[in-house]
């Protein structure tokens, strides 16, 4: 149950898809493989559920070598991002599918079908043809067509990306209770980074084919190690900062906003202090530090929260209640220093 | 007052429905006209020429008789004999086999070219298609030079021992269906590979991820998704295989008769027998829709298997 990728390579003609990946995923564990799309993160996927080949390095499952079985040879089942439902059976077919092709005996076969079918919530569907369900039903079929076989691992490619914003969700929350009741390795791969916070124990961050950073949702969430996964997961802002030359020990630098406090020392002359958008305080309390003036550009309301621009940094803030901002009004923000982290890359 | 027909819009006008059946019939009535003359037309002339008696010249006299069908059923002038069941027979196995074989060949060299990159797939097309654009009978000679006894192909088989050195591989069995096999498999390969082509390649992944071997992974994952183009594909080749003529002629040698042949006999002015001829050839017709109709029920409860 537990799954080991270990230095892969892989390359489609001349881009290369993963390079020198490792990962390490615990039995029971539900990870996310978060990523814009082209950073590999499905190639890694596929590459689990034995659907591709790594031109190197080597996958294991549970310490056993499974780099070169084929896809028909590992405990490992898939739902596929387009459900790839089979158009000429019925949902019961559909979901016994797995079960057929390892002989399992039919009167083991019907049981395990009904309470799959009960699992994920179908009665009364098993007869239909896959095309007369809608698209959540679809997925649910896909997902008992996976689990009906009890995998060692659950590969989920985008599985909500074709549905609508309620539905996701709504499944995104069933998902979790489902992994949470019966136990078991899931590997959900996803550019939706609110679907990564929702789902998982552990969000793995990757970018052009390399795991940038990986940890809790909340940890990569309030500590990214770079400015690409700040952006990414999340929405940031960034200032560049130099080191005073006077102040290498403490965490003193200079800005285009003025002299800042840092949450540390920086201990290169260059860095990129990143704070998220909730995080800057309005109005600014007397005499603390990190005082920042600007002129409000825009105000969006946002419903729950207002979104404020500031000129000339074009620094944004969310601000919670009616703030009675307009546009051109000037007003003092404050940047708590423990916010400022401190990025180089 | 007179009633006014309900109006109906078509392409933004204002239009009945009687009008609009008018502008309908207009449109198809070049195909219809084609159909009626180029096809009803004959066949009715078939059925007319088939229950009519053969002049002793050779040619049809118009009077009823339904010699033809006798005859056709094996009562000659020396008593019953099977030799027509025989030439029916062969000619649908000739058929079955030649469908079977073009079968086998089309999927994987469908797949092979829809597999292949943009530029080099147009350049295996084209080698798939040209050699049909030769004329039949010109194809069917070039396989006597190639089949013939100082031949590379006849010397293999000789050395193997599958025929005697000096030899020629035909007339034969062999190379009739040689000869069919190698005119019918683009008619059974072109419908094959646009199917391969439009393939939705997850379902195969989907079949292979859930434990299928290589048998169920083509039966669930490739199968259902080219059933159509195979269903064309196998008529275009079973249905002109049951009335091949010219490569049995040419390929099978006097001995080996198939169901064309007959019919081509006996159409010949003067020595043939056009009543007979055309009833074998209302038989063959029968006989062709009959097992299309098989097939296409077989394949249709295929579909509904698990």
């Amino acid at each position: 149950m537990s799954v080991k990728v270990i230095a892969v390579h892989k390359t489609y003609g001349s881009t290369q898809a993963l390079c020198n990946v490792d990962l390490t995923v615990k039995p029971g564990e539900f990870i996310t493989l978060l990523g814009p799309s082209g950073c590999g993160k499905t190639t890694l996927l596929r590459l689990i559920a034995g659907l591709e080949k790594p031109d190197s390095g080597y996958i294991h499952l549970d310490g056993a070598d499974i780099t070169h079985a084929r896809a028909n040879e590992r405990p490992i089942n898939t739902v596929f991002q387009s459900y790839a439902l089979f158009p000429h059976l019925d949902v019961r077919d559909n979901i016994a599918f797995g079960l057929r092709s390892r002989r399992v005996p039919e009167t083991e076969i019907g049981p395990r079908v009904d309470k799959a079918i009960a699992l994920v919530r179908l009665d009364g569907l098993g007869d239909r043809r896959t095309h007369q369900l809608s698209g959540g039903q679809q997925q649910r079929v896909a997902l008992a067509r996976a689990l009906v076989n009890e995998p060692r691992v659950l590969l989920l490619d985008e599985p909500m990306s074709a549905l609508d914003a309620n539905l996701r969700v709504a499944l995104q929350l069933e998902l979790r209770a489902l992994h949470r009741r019966i136990g078991g390795t899931f590997i959900l791969v996803t550019h939706d980074q609110d679907e990564a916070l929702t789902v998982s124990d552990r969000i793995v961050v990757l970018n052009k084919g390399q795991i940038v950073q990986q940890g809790a949702p909340e940890d990569v969430y309030k500590n990214p190690t770079t400015r690409f996964v700040a952006s990414f997961l999340g929405q940031a802002n960034f200032i560049t900062a130099q080191r005073l030359p006077d102040s290498a020990s403490t965490s003193l630098v200079s800005t285009p906003l003025g002299r800042l406090r840092a949450a540390v020392p920086l201990t290169e002359p260059e860095a990129t202090l990143c704070i998220r958008p909730g995080e800057i305080v309005f109005p600014a309390p007397a005499d603390c530090a990190n005082r920042v003036d600007g002129i409000v550009r825009e105000v969006i309301y946002r419903g729950d929260h207002q979104e404020v621009w500031l000129d000339p940094q074009g620094l944004r803030l969310t601000l919670s209640g009616d703030t009675r901002l307009r546009p051109g009004d000037s007003i003092t923000v404050s940047l708590p220093a423990e916010n400022l982290r401190v990025l180089y890359a | 007052m007179p009633e006014t027909p309900p109006l109906v819009v078509w392409r933004g006008n204002l239009s009945t429905a009687a009008r609009l059946r008018r502008i309908g019939v207009f449109c198809v009535s070049p195909a219809m006209l084609w159909l009626g003359f180029f096809f009803i037309l004959p066949l009715l002339m078939l059925l007319a020429i088939a229950f009519a008696t053969r002049s002793p010249s050779g040619g049809v006299e118009w009077a009823f008789s339904i010699d033809a069908f006798k005859r056709l059923a094996g009562f000659g002038s020396f008593g019953w004999s099977p030799a027509n069941g025989y030439i029916l027979l062969r000619s649908l196995w000739i058929a079955s086999a030649t469908t079977a074989i073009c079968m086998l060949l089309a999927y994987p060299l469908a797949f092979f070219i829809a597999t292949r990159p943009a530029r080099t797939r147009m350049f295996w097309l084209i080698a798939l298609t040209v050699p049909s654009w030769t004329n039949l009978i010109v194809r069917t000679y070039a396989w006597l030079i190639l089949l013939g006894p100082e031949s590379v192909i006849a010397r293999v088989a000789a050395a193997l021992g599958f025929s005697d050195p000096g030899d020629a591989l035909f007339p034969s069995t062999f190379a009739t269906l040689l000869g069919m096999i190698t005119a019918f498999l683009p008619f059974m390969a072109m419908p094959l590979y646009s199917a391969a082509e439009k393939l939705n390649w997850n379902l195969v992944e989907a079949a292979q991820d859930l434990y299928g071997g290589r048998w169920r992974t083509f039966r669930h994952g490739i199968l259902p998704q080219t059933s159509s183009a195979l269903f064309v594909g196998v008529i275009l080749t079973f249905i002109p295989a049951m009335g091949m003529f010219i490569v049995s002629d040419i390929l099978g040698g006097a001995r080996f008769m198939l169901i064309g042949n007959l019919i081509q006999t006996q159409f010949a002015f003067g020595s043939g027998n056009p009543p007979y001829a055309a009833a074998i050839s209302l038989v063959l017709i029968l006989f062709t829709l009959l097992i299309i109709a098989l097939f296409s029920r077989f394949g249709g409860k295929r579909e509904e298997l698990v």
